[in-house]
């Protein structure tokens, strides 16, 4: 089993254990604002990097076919992390529509239901890390 | 929903209150005083970035 595998069996024996107590809704909120945080630091690096390579593309370009063309091979690089970061979105906004439903609802959170959303959220997360971590690595938000 | 920095900045202000030391204790006291959830951005940024980079071409290439 890989690290991230036994992160998650522990996430979710943890969920599991505490599900009964009324701090199941702060852990599940805990789950999700540190994907949040992640997020926010991530999305902000990958916008910068494909921001960058696309404005270098543009001046670097003699006319305008061969922009297009280069501005095209940047957002065809970057097309499947995005795409991994709209996933981890959804899964955050599942994980979130939950918490605030129990939370509206005054009600506990299901533990089978949650577990499953945590776990969907912590693989799409390595999805999404997976995918910048070769578009980004080079870039520099100051130079 | 507050964004990242808030939160950073209430956390902080509750350790500094609290005067406890870190741990996955004080994060749940954190949470259940701050229960409110921090949203990752808008998938908005993309279509952004491709709409200024389109300006930028026009623009280089209009004459």
């Amino acid at each position: 089993m890989t690290d991230i595998g036994y992160f998650l069996v522990f996430c979710g024996s943890m969920l599991m254990a505490s599900a009964c107590t009324p701090s199941a809704i702060a852990q599940a909120t805990n789950a999700a604002n540190g994907v949040a945080v992640f997020s926010e630091g991530a999305h902000e690096v990958l916008a910068g990097s494909y921001q960058a390579e696309q404005e270098v593309c543009v001046d670097n370009s003699t006319t305008k076919d061969e922009a297009l063309s280069c501005v095209a091979m940047v957002r065809e690089s970057y097309a499947g992390a995005w795409k991994a970061y709209r996933a981890l979105r959804f899964a955050w906004l599942g994980l979130a529509s939950s918490i605030e439903g129990a939370r509206l609802s005054n009600s506990k959170i299901d533990p089978a239901e949650l577990l499953v959303k945590v776990g969907r959220l912590a693989s799409t997360q390595e999805v999404f890390r997976q995918a910048i971590q070769p578009l980004v690595s080079n870039y520099d938000e100051h130079p | 929903m507050t964004n990242t920095l808030d939160w950073i900045v209430k956390f902080a202000e509750f350790v500094a209150e609290k005067g406890v030391p870190l741990g996955m204790q004080m994060v749940d006291a954190f949470a259940d005083e701050h229960p409110e959830l921090k949203e990752p951005p808008p998938e908005a940024a993309q279509k952004d970035i491709d709409k200024h980079i389109d300006q930028l071409i026009d623009e280089k290439f209009s004459s």
